[in-house]
């Protein structure tokens, strides 16, 4: 195997378990807004300690589909090269 | 008798200058010195050292004033409430609206703040909010405040395995790996 479709497998892991980590942090995030959103929550003090707990997570999560986009870019890049390449072969044998 | 009034005699039980370390899991309430439950490195690490306050525990029927770290289920607590910083304190717990989500909201702040610590030292962390050995003890700060909440750990685990991975996902572990295989 060379070198590009060896990244293509490492990205096709490598991305499955980013999206992983996103969907899980996703959860967590969804699970403390519904607390903040919820009747039961009147204090400051408990509104604000969620609040900096979900920025955290809300950071996290954006550099991670940042990180996702670019590699995703990359994988498709990868698979055109070698679809092309596969073309120009079988040009050549033509 | 005489040998019998020399072996009642109490040695003080708590040293002024000594940590302890209470762990405030209610019902269950115990105390111990820091450094036997957790080593020093480790506190330090947790950054509890910076939660030491001044407590007023009951053991035995007796009063006592300590230095101590209090682990409310495995969160640090500061006595007071410190203007404009987002630090744990008892006195916000016992005025926050939900007490469960006043928690949960601190042990993710927690995690958070030791997200470059090593998962198994985290483990060690964690356990102590279950942790029911050493001196039971009465804290009087906490007393008659109805604490006890029931933790869903795995939850809090999940939060920190995934910070963790977000952390440490790299696409040269997932290249070397699919290289092993072949």
């Amino acid at each position: 195997m060379n070198d590009e479709r060896l990244l293509v497998a490492s990205l096709t892991l490598y991305l499955g378990d980013l999206s992983k980590i996103v969907n899980g942090l996703n959860q967590h995030y969804s699970r403390l807004q519904k607390a903040l959103d919820s009747e039961q929550i009147k204090d400051e003090a408990t509104k604000e300690l969620l609040e900096e707990v979900m920025i955290f997570i809300k950071t996290e999560i954006d550099s991670l589909k940042k990180t996702y986009k670019a590699s995703k870019n990359i994988y498709k890049e990868l698979i055109r090269s070698i679809s092309n390449k596969k073309q120009d072969l079988s040009k050549n044998s033509h | 008798m005489f040998h019998i009034s020399i072996f009642n005699r109490k040695k003080p039980i708590f040293k002024d200058n000594e940590i302890y370390l209470i762990c405030y899991n209610p019902p269950f309430i115990y105390i111990d010195i820091a450094e036997k439950i957790l080593n020093k490195y480790l506190l330090a690490e947790f950054g509890l050292y910076s939660f030491i306050d001044e407590w007023t525990i009951e053991d035995n029927d007796q009063e006592y004033k300590v230095n101590a770290i209090l682990l409310y289920y495995g969160l640090p607590l500061i006595k007071h409430k410190i203007p404009n910083a987002k630090i744990p304190n008892l006195e916000d717990l016992k005025n926050s609206s939900n007490r469960y989500i006043y928690y949960i909201a601190g042990m993710y702040w927690l995690l958070m703040n030791l997200s470059n610590v090593k998962p198994f030292k985290i483990k060690k962390l964690l356990n102590l909010t279950k942790k029911v050995n050493g001196r039971p003890i009465k804290v009087k700060e906490l007393e008659g405040q109805n604490l006890i909440i029931y933790p869903n750990m795995s939850d809090l685990l999940d939060f920190y395995n995934l910070i963790q991975r977000a952390r440490t996902i790299n696409i040269w572990d997932y290249y070397n790996w699919v290289i092993r295989q072949m």
